[in-house]
């Protein structure tokens, strides 16, 4: 017998039209998903290294999602020219003085670009602005001058690991000063090199204004260790309430001291190779690869300190009490200025 | 099935479902929910008062400025009257009491057309700081008298207690200063408010210490300390310390006094304080006679 449907063609017919009404459902959820409809707002920007930078990573501001990597790709000075676009919602944050920030994650460099926005009022940057990463000196100021809106309620770990990766390249840049100074300090003497004379005595001023930076940065580094270390003393600090946010003590106070050893270990070497430091930036006479070889000294201490940081940050446990972002509360009339 | 039945079909599914699927989309959440220029005020308010902790005055003030610049443009009277505020703390504290006196009265002239009596209270108790600071205590007290709308807890209430502590001491009634400075923790303590209550104890510690009862004052200001601790607020972790300091060496407990100072300096450098922090050092060699380095 000649098995047969009545109504075959129209069942095929239909099952085609609900496989196609499928597919455009799909695409519509997925279009609206990925913003492919809404309006973009196109940036470029600059990098020295493309390590962790891939096309198609999120623009974060604040934890959210504000735009895409476009493109990435090696322009002529070698360096990393990068596109972007912010969806036109998020247009208004982006002020000027706006900068463009590549965090480091738990595994080397996070998944998102952070985007922290300038504290300047006024219209935001229109279509096709470049806006400086902080591997740019320029992006680095307006971090440093504070003059971005960065978020607030980072802990003493977080602000050390942002600060030190530009405090040891402003230290590895003075070395290499203070490498070339010498040399062309040679020539000069040996009265060879065209204007030599006038050469080396930019190269002092240049050196000095970048070892004060220096100074001053690494000051302050050693600066938040000691809050660090404070806190680190503190059993209801910091550290504790962020590897036990019930108050359980057990995990900071059964390590027999050895983290908090080790910080003031650190700020030991600071300090003495800071004095070394001070001493010698004291007079232009100084300046000779003896200063280099003390500022290695410090470099070494800073990338301890480094890598302790990042033992405390990337342990899992430190990730359950990290505080929300603070309110401002004002504070009160009276400071305490009570004598004793 | 003819066309017509099959366009039927279609406009009775596609339609819906597109409508369907337009109303599920996962809509970007508006700006303003999220991110708004009131936060950009509010960072940098938080900034002027790390600013003012750091005793970097003329850094605190331009925040605060900004900060008025966006709550004025945004019609916030509560932030507008913080600004005020924070400017004028900040006028007293480098000395300039007219300046200071002139935006406590601009606050005062806002907070009068609110409704909010926390905002009132709090301008006031600005306006009583400065009072006491110029040497008046009666004018300090006028200001901090129970108003007929007067908040009955919280942090503003707090602070009034306190500064009526500080005048009523400033008039010579210690009695009933540290009466109403307990009363100003306990009011503190209820509403959860550890760093105000701690500003309390380290008054009452001040006060037990020039009265030379070293033991009294030193159980103040582990109080005070223990309230900062839990707030994790350094610099008044660092003020407690150096409180302590000083009473233990003003008690004769040298070793003791010694781990405070060191604590202190420490903390002090940590908050940015350098002067502070080379003070607390300065005594501890005093203390010690010997230099000392890091620990």
């Amino acid at each position: 017998m000649k098995f047969k449907f009545r109504h075959a063609d129209k069942i095929v017919g239909l099952f085609t039209l609900v496989a196609l009404l499928l597919l455009v459902i799909i695409t519509v959820f997925a279009g609206v998903n990925n913003k492919w409809f809404t309006k973009k707002i196109y940036f470029t920007s600059l990098f020295t290294s493309a390590d962790g930078l891939k096309v198609g990573m999120g623009v974060n501001l604040r934890g959210f999602q504000i735009g895409r990597v476009k493109n990435i790709s090696l322009n002529a000075d070698n360096r990393v020219d990068l596109d972007f676009y912010i969806y036109v919602t998020y247009h208004d944050r982006i002020l000027h003085d706006s900068v463009l920030v590549l965090p480091s994650g738990l595994l080397g460099t996070s998944a998102a670009l952070e985007l922290y926005p300038g504290l300047v009022e006024g219209p935001p940057l229109p279509d096709g602005t470049f806006i400086p990463s902080t591997q740019t000196v320029e992006g680095k100021m307006l971090v440093k001058t504070r003059r971005v809106d960065r978020p607030a309620g980072g802990d003493a770990i977080t602000d050390i690991l942002t600060d030190l990766p530009e405090i040891l390249d402003n230290l590895n840049e003075t070395i290499v000063s203070i490498g070339n100074l010498t040399s062309s300090l040679e020539t000069g003497i040996k009265g060879e090199g065209n204007d030599a004379f006038s050469s080396t005595v930019r190269n002092i001023e240049d050196i000095s204004s970048g070892l004060d930076r220096s100074i001053r940065d690494v000051n302050d580094v050693t600066a938040s260790l000691a809050a660090l270390a404070v806190e680190l003393e503190d059993p209801t600090g910091l550290v504790p309430t962020l590897l036990d946010p019930n108050g359980s003590l057990d995990t900071l106070l059964n390590d027999d001291n050895v983290l908090w050893d080790h910080i003031l270990s650190i700020l030991v070497q600071l300090e003495g190779a800071m004095a070394g430091v001070n001493s010698l930036s004291a007079s232009l006479a100084g300046i000779s690869p003896q200063m280099a070889l003390t500022l290695d000294e410090t470099i070494r201490s800073l990338k301890e300190a480094q890598k302790v940081m990042e033992g405390l940050q990337n342990n899992p446990l430190l990730k359950r009490g990290i505080s929300k972002e603070t309110v401002p509360e004002n504070p009160g009339a009276d400071m305490r200025e009570d004598e004793f | 099935m003819t066309s017509g039945a099959s366009r039927y079909i279609y406009v009775a599914v596609v339609i819906p479902v597109l409508i369907f699927a337009a109303s599920c989309s996962t809509k970007p959440r508006e700006p303003e929910e999220v991110y708004t220029r009131r936060k950009q005020a509010d960072s940098l308010m938080l900034q002027g008062y790390d600013r003012t902790d750091t005793l970097h005055f003329d850094l605190a003030w331009f925040s605060f400025d900004a900060a008025l610049d966006i709550y004025a443009s945004l019609d916030n009277r509560e932030g507008m009257i913080d600004a005020l505020l924070a400017l004028g703390r900040t006028k007293r504290m480098t000395g300039e009491i007219d300046s200071a006196e002139e935006l406590f009265s601009h606050a005062w002239s806002l907070s009068s057309f609110s409704d909010n009596p926390r905002l009132t209270r709090s301008v006031l108790n600005h306006q009583a700081d400065l009072a006491l600071r110029q040497g008046n205590p009666v004018k300090a007290m006028d200001l901090l008298a129970d108003r007929e709308d007067e908040i009955i807890d919280g942090r503003e209430r707090s602070a009034q207690l306190r500064l009526k502590g500080a005048a009523r001491y400033a008039m010579g009634s210690e009695d009933e200063a540290a009466a109403l400075l307990i009363e100003a923790a306990g009011v503190a303590e209820a509403a959860d408010e550890a760093v105000a209550a701690a500003q309390a104890y380290y008054k009452l510690a001040s006060m037990a210490s020039l009265g030379a009862r070293f033991d009294e004052a030193e159980e103040w200001a582990l109080k005070a300390l223990n309230a900062d601790k839990s707030r994790e607020y350094s610099p008044g972790i660092a003020a407690d310390l150096r409180a302590l300091a000083i009473i233990s060496a003003k008690a004769g407990k040298k070793e003791a006094a010694e781990d405070y100072y060191r604590r202190s300096w420490l903390a002090w450098r940590g908050v940015g304080r350098n002067d502070d922090a080379e003070s607390a050092k300065m005594e501890l060699e005093i203390l010690t006679g010997r230099p000392v380095t890091v620990p």
